[in-house]
């Protein structure tokens, strides 16, 4: 019977035909072929529908009998054709928008690193770009597998590379390898890592060289791994066998050697200070840069304050038809702030501040004995200069293997 | 020798046992309910109004009574008829 969808496509019209035996009409219609359905009677007409390729012949046919045909309803797609062309430019920017859409949904926007730990994120970054993936690529470009057989190849220290493309994102995951320590296994001496006064010594094994109280230099040996075998006090020789000297063998040396080391820092501070201080005051603006135009979203253009001080968030688009940033930047007033200090202030903060420059170069594991503070600088000088003595107790040992090779030449 | 011809057929359809509406084009009508009317074979329409229908059949026609009778669908042998019916009627 009816198909819904392709009266649809080929359009229907509705009439009203009007006229005495309107019957004749419809069986004549029916006789050549031409499909009506939803025939009512209304009054003194008669409504049903026609196909739009039927109603020519019907015309034609109610003419020729002295009937009246109006078109009460056009319905389908032929009749839309006004429609469209009156809203030419809606259809138009609909068709753009999915062009655009299909384009830019192309190329890569992100690209995320996960799962590494040691190896740096950027470093992954750059060598997928260089095979590649890298923002503002366009996905026909690269192969999913071919880029992470080459990453995998080029950094030998992961073990396993994925890419996933999830729309415009690149998902790299990475799993690293588990490298074996670097251990130093064969023989080797204890050394000191600073100069010292040695405070304690245990040895593990090896000989120990120093004992407590010696001065020893950065580099000595403190326990060799060169064992002389002492003769057992304990053995009585045997006369009778030939004396000789035992052969000296050589172990990794282990134990534990403290010492007490000494660090002078220097730290100094203004007793008239001028300082820059933010004043709590801060405006907001906000930009957006393209490559033709930067536009100022927020704010106002000029600069507000004397003195400022700015923050600048920054975040990038690489896009293949140019750079796009999205700024936002903060603008924090600063205040000229003069301060003086007491020198029992000003000796405060140079200590710390030379306290602050020791920490970078003593050891992590050191236990402080002393500190002594002493002005170096004369009361009438403007800055207050001062020297900081720490004494520390501290574990000064560290491997160094012993050069077989030499010893044999 | 029209009706001979008929009596063959109607014997033959009779023998083998296949419908008669197909062999010798009888008006087949199948109603559903008191609002669904298909009628085939039917050769045009009489008369039609919302409250009655005509159908000229084979022989004789067909009135169908009814109220707000609608024909939904046409065909050259086919058609749908909606609304109350009240009453079918066989005349010759």
């Amino acid at each position: 019977m009816s198909n819904k969808l392709f009266d649809q496509v080929g359009g229907t019209i509705k009439v009203a035909l009007k006229g005495k035996n309107p019957e004749k009409i419809i069986n004549m219609a029916i006789s050549r072929g031409i499909y009506i359905w939803d025939i009512k009677k209304k009054g003194d007409s008669l409504d049903f529908r026609v196909r739009n390729s039927g109603f020519k012949a019907l015309k034609a046919i109610s003419e020729q009998n002295g009937f009246d045909l109006d078109i009460t309803e056009k319905r389908g797609l032929p009749f839309y054709r006004n429609l469209f062309q009156r809203r030419l430019g809606f259809f138009a920017g609909a068709l753009i928008f999915i062009i655009a859409l299909y384009i830019m949904s192309s190329f890569i926007w992100f690209i995320d690193v996960k799962g590494n730990k040691n190896v740096a994120t950027s470093k992954i970054l750059l060598t997928a770009a260089k095979h590649g993936v890298y923002q503002g690529a366009a996905k026909w470009n690269f192969s999913r597998n071919e880029v992470e057989e080459a990453i995998l190849r080029d950094m030998s220290e992961l073990s396993y590379v994925r890419l996933d493309i999830k729309g415009v994102k690149a998902e790299i995951e990475v799993v690293e390898k588990i490298l074996p320590r670097k251990d130093i296994t064969g023989p080797c001496h204890l050394v000191a890592t600073r100069d010292g006064v040695i405070d304690k010594v245990l040895v593990l094994d090896g000989q120990a060289s120093v004992k407590p109280g010696d001065v020893v230099q950065k580099g000595d040996i403190l326990i060799s791994g060169i064992v002389f075998p002492e003769k057992s006090p304990y053995i009585i020789p045997d006369p009778e066998q030939e004396e000789t000297e035992p052969e000296p063998y050589t172990v990794r040396a282990r134990g534990q050697v403290t010492a007490r080391v000494w660090y002078e820092g220097y730290g100094e501070c203004r007793l008239h200070e001028e300082k820059l201080v933010l004043s709590g005051r801060e405006l907001n603006k906000i930009y957006i840069e393209t490559p033709w135009k930067t536009f100022l979203i927020k704010g106002k253009k000029d600069k507000p304050y004397p003195i400022y001080q700015q923050t600048l968030k920054k975040k990038e688009i690489n896009t293949p038809i140019g750079k796009f940033c999205f700024n936002s930047l903060i603008i924090k007033e600063k205040v000229k702030q003069v301060k003086d200090l007491s020198e029992k202030e000003a000796v405060k903060i140079a200590r710390e501040k030379a306290m602050a420059s020791l920490e970078k170069v003593m050891g992590k594991e050191c236990k402080i004995n002393e500190t002594r503070v002493d002005i170096l600088s004369r009361p009438s000088d403007p800055i207050l200069r001062v020297k900081v003595s720490v004494e520390t107790t501290e574990d000064i040992v560290t491997a160094q293997p012993i050069n077989t090779f030499r010893n044999s030449n | 020798m029209e009706k001979k011809k008929d009596s063959i057929r109607y014997a033959m359809a009779e023998l083998l046992d296949i419908p008669k509406d197909l062999v010798l084009d009888l008006p087949k009508v199948t109603i559903i309910g008191r609002d669904e009317l298909y009628i085939e074979n039917h050769r045009g329409i009489i008369e039609y109004s919302l409250t009655r229908l005509r159908v000229n059949l084979s022989r004789g026609f067909l009135e169908v009574e009814g109220n707000n009778l609608e024909i939904k669908a046409l065909m050259a042998d086919e058609m749908k008829v909606t609304g109350e019916v009240l009453g079918i009627k066989y005349i010759d």
